[in-house]
């Protein structure tokens, strides 16, 4: 399956970021970030408009006994 | 007492064996300098031994004892810590290159309070580079070794801390968890660990991998060590703004709590799915002696798993690129081939993927907690679900095949991470390979105490955790 996210991406991504393309293998790195975004994808557009980072701290707290 | 007798002993016998006065505190200091001096060679779980203070500390334990001057619960244990707790001024390497020279900026909250408890540290641990990676390897200090044998890894990242106290040569030691880092070692090498809730214990002064995820908690060799441990670390500190503020339950007290009728569950989903042989028969046999203490065991389904561990990647890899960004481009050739990759693969990461991941945490774990704790009090699960490999079955570097080995490892703990449940580490027996495992028993938040009271019940019925590596 071809990665969701290019290599070429993740090239120009490092760029930014000052760090040099040959300090990571941007074939693999695309193939592995494309495939953690298909799989939270759906579940991602099932969260409702509200929902918010924040939000976990109040149901760790409310899930305690 | 001959000092192998004094070394089994574990952390919170050796407390009581000093307050009755039968152990002195330099007695225990020079056995277990002694045994980690033995052992180093064959496992590298030290990084730096600090004899002649450590010997210094018990002297002056010794002093106090003398005086009726007890410092608290573990007067005069010896313990050595990973080696990315800061103490004030010294060095913290964080088992990497580039912070082998800069001095701790601050002691750390955890450390503070193990010093007030009366416990002295003697050394600190060998981990994986920063903390980022799940067999323990560490190409700056050398792979640490498994104590039970040492062509296999000991899990990490809290590598150094799995094997000596394994090894008998640490009667219990500070790891720190951010996807499994507590709890693999303690399945690999056959200790105790213990992750609390998230919020439950500072990380104040603990090297961070990745803040939303970090968490501080023991390896130990048994369950009692760690629920002593995990109470004198545990609590409100204004140096971390995670930290809860609500009380601290007596964990200690609860270990006697009657586990009669407590309902554990069994997952019917994800954990088994890929799991070899060996782990479902140590898992059912554990499920077994539960069973004969009059606990009941229920199926339940925790469904979703496979979408919190990727949001778990999402924010781990995030996190932690964020954090070594400017290393990342000003000191690049300091990390080893295999960290520099996965860092630098974070920085691909959306944003917007990050803050959907982050999102998602509430409702994840509102589904879990609906799923699973409306059937059972506790979940039980394997911590891996293979048998332990070798060091050369995982030295892959940065390899297209990295992310596949080491994701494989922190299948079954990276789900819990990311939902900041608690999740206790307990020996289950061996494999067939001759080496350990562990069940984890994940609860509900801020429930560590029915945790500890099964841990403790199942110790108290079985015998794995008096078993010693012949190393």
């Amino acid at each position: 399956m071809r990665s969701i996210v290019p290599p070429e991406l993740v090239t120009a991504l490092l760029d930014v970021a000052g760090v040099a393309p040959d300090a990571a293998r941007p074939d693999a790195a695309a193939t592995w970030v494309g495939a953690q975004l298909r799989a939270t994808q759906a579940t991602f557009d099932a969260l409702a408009f509200e929902d918010e980072p924040a939000g976990f701290a109040l149901e760790i707290r409310g899930q305690a006994r | 007492m001959t000092q192998a007798e004094l070394l089994a002993l574990s952390a919170t016998g050796l407390a009581a064996q000093i307050r009755a006065g039968r152990v002195r505190c330099v007695q225990a200091m020079e056995a277990v300098l002694a045994r980690a001096g033995e052992i180093q060679p064959r496992v590298n779980g030290f990084i730096r031994i600090d004899a002649d203070r450590a010997l210094g500390a018990a002297h002056a334990a010794d002093r106090d004892a003398a005086a009726g001057r007890w410092r608290g619960p573990l007067h005069g244990v010896p313990m050595a810590h990973k080696d990315m707790y800061y103490r004030a001024g010294e060095i913290s390497t964080c088992g990497s290159k580039i912070l082998r020279e800069r001095p701790a900026p601050r002691t750390a909250s955890a450390l503070a309070r193990l010093d007030a408890a009366g416990a002295i540290q003697f050394a600190t641990l060998n981990m994986s580079e920063f903390a980022f990676n799940p067999a323990g390897h560490n190409w700056h200090f050398g792979h640490c070794r498994n104590a039970w044998h040492p062509d296999y890894i000991t899990g990490g990242s809290s590598s150094g801390s799995g094997t000596t106290v394994a090894a008998r040569a640490n009667f219990a030691a500070l790891g720190s968890d951010t996807g499994g880092s507590i709890r693999l070692p303690a399945s690999f090498c056959g200790t105790v660990g213990i992750m609390a809730t998230y919020g439950r214990v500072s990380r104040a002064g603990a090297m961070p991998l990745s803040h939303s995820l970090d968490r501080v908690g023991p390896l130990a060799r048994s369950v009692e060590d760690a629920a002593q441990i995990l109470a004198v670390i545990a609590g409100t500190d204004p140096d971390d703004p995670t930290c809860e503020t609500a009380p601290v339950p007596d964990f200690v007290a609860a270990l006697k709590q009657s586990i009669k009728g407590l309902r554990i569950g069994r997952p019917t989903s994800y954990f088994y799915e890929n799991a070899d042989a060996g782990i479902i028969e140590r898992m059912d046999a554990s499920l077994e002696v539960f069973r004969n203490l009059g606990a009941v065991v229920v199926d339940v389904d925790p469904r979703d798993l496979a979408t919190a561990s990727a949001a778990w990647s999402i924010v781990a890899a995030s996190e932690a690129a964020a954090l070594h960004s400017n290393w990342l481009s000003q000191r690049p050739q300091d990390y080893s081939e295999q960290l520099r990759t996965r860092l630098a693969q974070g920085l691909a990461i959306p944003a917007a993927a990050y803050v959907n991941a982050q999102r998602l945490r509430g409702p994840a774990l509102r589904a879990f907690c609906d799923a699973v704790f409306s059937k059972c009090d506790v979940l039980h699960a394997p911590t891996v679900d293979f048998a332990t490999p070798t060091i050369a079955e995982t030295e892959v570097g940065d390899s297209p095949e990295m992310m596949v080995v080491l994701g494989r490892i922190t299948r079954l703990t990276r789900p819990i991470s990311f939902l900041g449940l608690p999740a206790l580490a307990v020996p289950a027996g061996f494999l067939p390979n001759g080496l350990p495992t562990a069940m984890q028993l994940v609860g509900r938040p801020f429930d560590e105490s029915t945790l500890f009271a099964l841990g403790h019940a199942y110790q108290g019925a079985t015998d794995w955790q008096l078993r010693a590596p012949a190393i």
